[in-house]
């Protein structure tokens, strides 16, 4: 195989993957249930495969794999793997078929791994929409055709962003590579740069572009944790493909830092806010990844040399939401009052929830606490103090906040549960297992 | 070896006490795992030798596992391996038991974790840890704590965290033994210093950072109000002693006399509040408190004898907090309980408080005697705090109450025995101070 094969073959599985379910389903509904499983499996593949190509494939230029993207890559078809278990009892009550939903979220897990291995801007932008697009389709599939006037718009925009900054790029470098942004250093090339930033930090739920965030959950349609967990993975695996090389500009470093610095403190204050006064629990576990990944956006100001600070971050927010998400969908938990009871009932549940939501909030000695100290020591060696301050601070909000959320479980409820969903169970308790066992061993994360 | 097992005892029984086939039998499986826990101390403190530990844990961040026990330390397990027997044995019939008993575990677990760390992350992380049991017992099995009431420690907590990051990330390291080895310069103690006495003075109950921990303090448990205290303190003395004064020295001389005059406000307005207080509980925690701002005061004189002090008083206060608080309204019956713990919370003679509390004003007499003078005042409010209780609790007949039962004495007994021994033979305690603690500005 070349290796232009080798590094397109986990899009390729999962392309595949996708166009097998929906033919399997025309010719022969099968049970839905076996088909999230079998979507679940297929993204495991991918990432096996991810994990198995060498160092350096490419495609033409299309296409990089070095350790960070299959890095990313391998945590991307984690993550999307959990969230299909997770998002199974939703996915089955959606209106629109399982199935449908589940070559969808494939695709979109695809789009995603397409980012995270970008070599080129044209390959970042069709990542990008891959992404996005089949997401509003499932949105679409689900509301009777009737997408969200809004999101589109957004979507929309965002995509003419990214077409225009590219386009400026490409009239100023020659070329869409992302490597020749190395040699951007003219005000035109430094416009494209910010409008090429802009669409990939809209992505990545960075404020203030996180202010249209709540459309993830209006066109996901059955899948919220995957709504939240890919599109965020992939914006960040954009960022980090870009910063690689716009980071060390030297015309461009102090630019990039200070401005993901400062991104990343106000998504992390307005995030922290935002959840004082939210009731539902899916939005609370939306604006929980989104402060988490503000301290993401923080490892991202520090350089590229923090990557296994940022790369533990994203794992801890994608656990930790999948997780709650997998808890909420599991357990038809839609406000805070609705988890009375549920620490009789289920206490197995219950304890992987806790763990899971003290993760976020970055208690020790779990994922989320050491993914922070990475972050805080680095930035303490940055001099951005500031920056540390204000996240420690916003992880002591976030630690209120799940200690409300634990007692109110603990409390007496109503007597008859129905039964947890079994997938999303699963999702759960290996979600709350990885958070304690890498916590208690990060230094596997951080290698990565 | 030693050192591990103290931690791991208890959230090994944590994890136990959440087997379904142990669900009734928690409070045991807590009280073994406690008698293990003080059985080591004990062998520590009996030896007189140091059990240490080291592995890697994350070179990434210069954290490694590296634990101690000494006698000092060994005193604190012990003490807190009393009153998490305690606080396990008498908590019965509680609602949902397995969760109480494995937070009480888990609680136990993580003191002991702090008294022992020598990481600075991994000191924090016990800290951090020990704070989610309080809390949740407190709201859910509690009187009534509110999510407010956590907020103010956790903020604190978080500013900790900034300077230990900040620490680790000038020095490369986060082990405590070898940043002593190389100590920060005296202009850039101060700001470290700043950040970490808060959370320290907080749980420590120094005045007026008391209010912080005073409605975690005051709603957790009757059963276990003397082991959140004890968590709380022991905690506090362990950051103070390892970090505060090996790492920044300098800055805490400097800062001592305003903070000596703070704690001796402390001391006297914790006592006379006391004196306006109704109920055993009011007035055993608010002398407490009293008591602890005089072990604050021990701890900047910066000489051995008043580490000693400070040492006597903390492991007395939590003890006699919890044996009047598990006693009050069954005095009657059980008249010896609740005599012990008042006595040695009005600083009664032969008891650790009266011994500790001495050593401490004497000390500081040298350095501060008006700051001594003030608190020396406070010997009469917390008498004048004790006699109302001991009327209530021993005067005339009333309406039987649930209380502590014919067995609960035995764990009631040994603690008490512990308050009277500290007091009676105090170098217990002050002869495990380590002239090192203080480096070579050592001071009898």
């Amino acid at each position: 195989m070349t290796p232009d094969l080798i590094g397109a073959l986990p899009a390729i599985v999962l392309v595949a993957g996708a166009l097998v379910v929906a033919a399997l389903h025309r010719i022969s509904p099968a049970d839905e249930r076996a088909t999230i499983l079998l979507g679940a499996v297929t993204i495991i593949a991918a990432g096996v495969a991810l994990s198995a190509a060498p160092v350096g494939a490419t495609v033409s230029g299309l296409v990089v794999q070095d350790t960070r993207s299959i890095s990313l890559g391998v945590l991307i078809c984690a993550a999307a793997a959990l969230a299909m278990l997770a998002d199974a009892p939703r996915a089955l009550a959606s209106p629109a078929p399982a199935p449908a939903l589940v070559a969808l979220a494939l695709l979109s897990t695809g789009g995603a791994l397409m980012c995270a291995a970008a070599g080129d801007l044209l390959t970042l932008f069709v990542g990008l929409q891959v992404v996005w697009v089949p997401l509003a389709l499932a949105s679409a599939t689900e509301s009777s055709g009737r997408a969200p006037r809004g999101s589109a718009l957004v979507s929309i925009a965002v995509a003419l962003l990214f077409a225009a900054g590219a386009t400026l790029l490409f009239l100023v470098l020659g070329t869409t590579q992302i490597g020749a942004l190395a040699r951007a250093d003219d005000r035109p090339a430094r416009a494209g740069i910010a409008l090429v930033f802009v669409a990939i930090a809209q992505s990545a739920t960075l404020a203030p572009f996180m202010l249209s965030r709540p459309r993830a959950r209006a066109i996901a349609g059955g899948h919220d944790s995957i709504a939240l967990v890919v599109p965020s993975l992939a914006g960040f695996a954009a960022l980090v493909r870009v910063g690689s090389i716009a980071g060390v500009n030297p015309a461009l470093t102090l630019e990039w830092s200070v401005t993901l610095a400062v991104l990343a403190a106000a998504t992390i204050v307005l995030a922290t806010l935002a959840a004082g006064v939210e009731r539902s629990l899916s939005g609370l576990v939306a604006f929980a990844m989104t402060a988490q990944l503000g301290i993401a956006a923080a490892a991202l100001a520090l350089g590229n040399e923090e990557f296994g600070g940022l790369f533990a971050v994203l794992a801890s927010a994608s656990l930790a939401t999948v997780g709650a998400s997998a808890a909420i969908s599991g357990a038809g938990l839609e406000t805070r009052d609705a988890l009375r009871g549920l620490g009789r009932a289920r206490p197995l549940s219950t304890a992987a929830l806790a763990l899971v939501w003290l993760s976020a909030a970055g208690v020790p000695p779990l994922l989320g606490f050491a993914a922070r100290l990475a972050v805080y020591e680095a930035a303490a060696r940055a001099q951005l103090a500031w920056l540390v301050i204000i996240a420690a601070l916003a992880s002591a909000a976030w630690t209120v906040i799940a200690l409300g959320l634990i007692t109110e479980s603990l409390r007496d409820g109503p007597h008859r549960w129905p039964a947890f969903d079994a997938a999303s169970g699963t999702a759960l308790l290996v979600c709350a297992v990885l958070v304690v066992l890498l916590g208690i061993a990060p230094e596997t994360v951080f290698a990565f | 070896m030693i050192a591990t097992a103290v931690v791991a005892t208890p959230l090994i029984a944590a994890l136990l006490c959440t087997a379904p086939i142990l669900r009734r039998h928690g409070r045991w499986v807590n009280a073994v795992a406690a008698l293990i826990s003080g059985s080591l101390a004990l062998v520590v403190l009996g030896s007189g030798t140091v059990s240490a530990a080291r592995a890697p844990w994350i070179p990434t961040l210069g954290a490694g596992y590296h634990v101690e026990l000494d006698p000092l330390g060994a005193i604190f397990v012990a003490c807190s391996s009393l009153l998490f027997a305690m606080s396990a044995v008498m908590s019965r019939g509680v609602p949902d038991a397995r969760a109480f008993h494995a937070l009480l575990a888990v609680l136990a677990g993580a003191v002991g974790g702090v008294i022992v760390a020598r990481d600075l992350f991994l000191l924090f992380t016990f800290w951090e840890l020990a704070l989610i049991p309080i809390a949740l017992l407190g709201m859910r099995w509690g009187r009534g704590m509110r999510l407010s009431a956590i907020g103010g420690v956790l903020v604190l907590d978080a500013v900790l965290l900034v300077a230990f990051a900040s620490i680790a990330a000038i020095r490369g390291s986060a082990d405590m033994a070898s940043l002593a080895e190389r100590p920060l310069a005296p202009s850039i103690q101060v700001l470290p210093l700043l950040l970490v006495l808060p959370a320290v003075a907080a749980r420590l109950g120094v005045f007026p950072l008391h209010a912080v921990t005073a409605p975690l303090e005051e709603r957790v448990p009757d059963t276990t109000a003397g082991f959140a205290v004890g968590a709380l303190v022991f905690a506090a003395f362990a950051v103070f002693v390892r970090v505060a004064v090996v790492l920044f020295p300098d800055a805490l001389a400097a800062f001592a006399p305003g903070l000596v005059a703070v704690a001796a406000i402390g001391v006297a307005y914790s006592a006379a509040v006391a004196t306006r207080r109704p109920g055993a509980r009011a007035v055993s925690e608010w002398i407490g408190r009293s008591q602890r701002n005089v072990a604050a005061l021990g701890l900047l004189t910066a000489t051995l004898s008043g580490l000693g002090g400070a040492a006597l008083v903390l492991v007395a206060t939590a003890p006699s907090v919890a044996a009047v608080v598990a006693a009050a309204g069954v005095a009657r019956r059980r008249p010896a309980s609740s005599l012990v713990g008042l006595a040695a919370l009005a600083g009664a003679p032969l008891t650790g408080g009266f011994a500790g509390v001495l050593l401490v004003l004497a000390t500081a007499y040298v350095r501060y005697p008006v700051a001594a003078a003030v608190a020396a005042s406070a010997f009469a409010l917390w008498a004048i705090a004790v006699l109302p209780v001991a009327r209530e609790e021993l005067g005339p007949p009333r309406p039987p109450r649930a209380g502590p039962r014919q067995r609960d004495a035995l764990v009631l007994v040994p603690l008490l025995a512990f308050v009277v021994a500290v007091g009676v033979a105090p170098s217990i305690v002050t002869d495990r101070i380590p002239p090192e603690i203080l480096g070579g500005a050592a001071q009898r």
